[in-house]
């Protein structure tokens, strides 16, 4: 009994401080309990709410394209899970097309790889990518350095983050990185159901997840929903031979990152191409869509001789139903991440 | 007890010798390796002059650029002397002449038979954080021989033209470390150049120059010839290994002579 008063006790002082505490307080990246290992090098460039901060700046600074007119926050939208929300593949400067979709951005410190056929193996080295990317930003870093040397408040960012007011190539991508890796999602009702609350998800949810344990998790695992490895999932093939691109290696034709499920709801539309507007799509791709026009089909994709994941109409809603509560709202709505 | 005396005792004497040693030998020297960019048997001129391969085709060359890196030089008695790491990373231009001679100050003296180094940048490097890629290596300043959609340096990079019909235009740019956590191409070449009339003395009584032809032609001359018109395009692909095999000939030693 005397337990019992004592949790009450403690229960009830934490719900006061919570009430007291009307501003959070900023604990800036903070690595949960339950992730694997972080990628990021964080030794190399160690993380401060200062750094964030001058990369969210960055990150929504449309003077990082061209013509000052795309920032990266365009085709990654807050309210998209920093996907680009109705968009088949990224569209960049002078309305120009990309040829992928452009991915959602969150727990990128625990990327091993980043793009579609993992071309790009640390964080620091990327956002030179779509910044000179003629169909994205088409712009050149050290012209953004000239630009933003140009603008008297970066001085002064720069300095807070970086002890200096200097202006380098270096600092502008460490602090892109620091806002990346800031962005954790883990704050969805799943995660609530995790940590103990079983009343977090409906029953049906829940049966969901079993469905989704037994059909999708063989390559949609762990924690971060993604074993990032590289498959090919029985698309019909395009001109795109994904990972083969820049392994040169001729068993990875078609195979892509196998990407995270997180906050799936919101990220649409889906596939490395954008093709499939809805999560009902994408499962009727998987139980009934399947082609073998390639070698290199996975072979979780074709067990016993069938095509495709077994999945009746009932099992495919309760799957979905289950992706749903891997929508991380406070993410999404986090002033720590968005534009203004 | 008894140990500890002869351990202090065999020091001693080791320190003896060493001491010796030093007050007779001569100190380290400086070697320069001049990498001389030909085009068959002829000087390589940018832009103004046309080159035949061995296929007869015709090559007007506007850009040669590589990575050399990783230097060794290795001595008559089979040991080496592994230039630091750090000041290992070459990016040899034919339209800068200041790059195309490197020099290492402190070789110990002794006598050498060959040096051994890499074409491209190694993985380790390769994969390091920005903040150790610094001077030739820095991609923001040298952006044209990295690939940023593939991270890793261009090892090999030449264009240029085989015909005068416009769009005429080859395009040969290699590279490729073998990746990150999974595994892609690796087109990484570890040569080694003898030194004629070997063992040549190093050491400070003995500066010397080496004088390397490289052989712009060889990229698609060699154990298999590549058609320009044919193939005028590589950036990857299964046909830069071919060419990667083709230009680990192209390094050859003239001559080598005091400096």
């Amino acid at each position: 009994m005397k337990k019992i008063y004592f949790i009450l006790l403690v229960l009830l002082l934490v719900q006061c401080s919570k009430k007291e505490d009307s501003i959070p307080i900023d604990k800036g990246f903070v690595i949960p309990d339950n992730f694997p290992a972080v990628k990021y090098n964080l030794i190399e460039n160690p993380y401060s709410n200062e750094k964030r901060e001058l990369g969210r700046k960055l990150f929504y600074d449309a003077r990082l394209s061209r013509d000052n007119t795309i920032s990266c926050g365009s085709c990654h939208q807050q309210f998209a899970a920093f996907a680009h929300a109705g968009h088949r593949v990224s569209h960049g400067i002078d309305n120009k097309l990309g040829t992928r979709n452009a991915p959602a951005l969150f727990n990128l410190a625990w990327n091993p790889l980043f793009f579609w056929d993992g071309g790009v193996g640390d964080l620091d080295f990327f956002h030179v990518n779509p910044i000179q990317n003629p169909v994205e930003m088409d712009e050149t870093i050290p012209n953004i350095i000239t630009k933003l040397k140009a603008d008297n408040n970066y001085a002064g960012l720069f300095n807070k983050a970086f002890g200096s007011t200097e202006i380098t190539p270096l600092r502008f991508n460490q602090a892109l990185s620091s806002f990346l890796i800031s962005i954790v999602s883990n704050q969805s009702r799943y995660d609530e159901y995790l940590s103990g609350n079983t009343s977090a998800l409906t029953s049906v949810e829940k049966e969901g997840m079993e469905l989704f344990n037994q059909k999708c998790a063989a390559c949609h695992s762990g924690i971060l929903f993604s074993d990032f490895k590289f498959r090919n999932n029985g698309l019909t093939t395009t001109s795109d031979v994904g990972r083969f691109r820049v392994s040169v290696i001729s068993t990875d034709s078609f195979k892509f990152k196998t990407p995270t499920l997180r906050n799936i709801e919101k990220s649409s539309p889906y596939m490395h191409d954008g093709r499939f507007t809805t999560l009902e799509e994408v499962l009727n791709h998987y139980s009934s869509g399947i082609v073998k026009t390639t070698t290199t089909l996975d072979t979780v994709l074709q067990r016993n001789n069938t095509l495709g994941i077994p999945l009746n109409a009932d099992e495919k809603s309760k799957i979905i139903s289950f992706l749903k509560t891997l929508t991380d709202t406070k993410m999404m709505t986090d002033s720590r991440f968005s534009e203004f | 007890m008894k140990k500890s005396h002869l351990f202090l005792l065999s020091f001693a004497i080791l320190s003896f010798i060493t001491s010796c040693k030093k007050e007779e030998t001569e100190g380290p020297g400086m070697v320069a390796i001049e990498f001389d960019n030909r085009a068959g048997s002829a000087d390589l001129e940018l832009n103004t002059t046309w080159y035949k391969n061995a296929n007869n085709d015709s090559m007007n060359f506007s850009l040669f650029k590589y990575y050399v890196s990783n230097f060794i030089f290795n001595k008559e008695d089979g040991s080496s002397y592994v230039v630091p790491k750090d000041e290992c990373y070459f990016l040899i231009d034919e339209a800068d002449e200041t790059s195309q001679e490197v020099e290492f100050s402190d070789i110990p003296a002794g006598k050498y038979i060959s040096v051994t180094f890499t074409i491209g940048v190694d993985s380790l490097k390769s994969t390091a954080p920005a903040s150790q890629r610094t001077g030739v290596l820095d991609v923001t300043t040298h952006a044209d021989m990295y690939w940023t959609w593939n991270s890793g340096y261009i090892f090999v990079k030449t264009e240029g033209t085989f015909s005068q019909v416009a769009g005429s235009d080859f395009m040969y740019h290699i590279g490729g470390f073998g990746g990150y956590s999974s595994p892609t191409v690796n087109n990484l070449k570890t040569i080694t150049m003898d030194f004629p009339g070997a063992p040549i003395s190093f050491g400070s009584n003995n500066h010397k120059h080496i004088h390397t032809f490289v052989d712009a032609l060889k990229i698609v001359n060699g154990t298999t010839n590549i058609s320009v018109p044919t193939t005028p395009v590589v950036m990857g692909g299964p046909n830069a290994p071919v060419i990667a095999n083709n230009y680990k000939e192209m390094f050859k030693i003239d001559h080598i002579h005091a400096e």
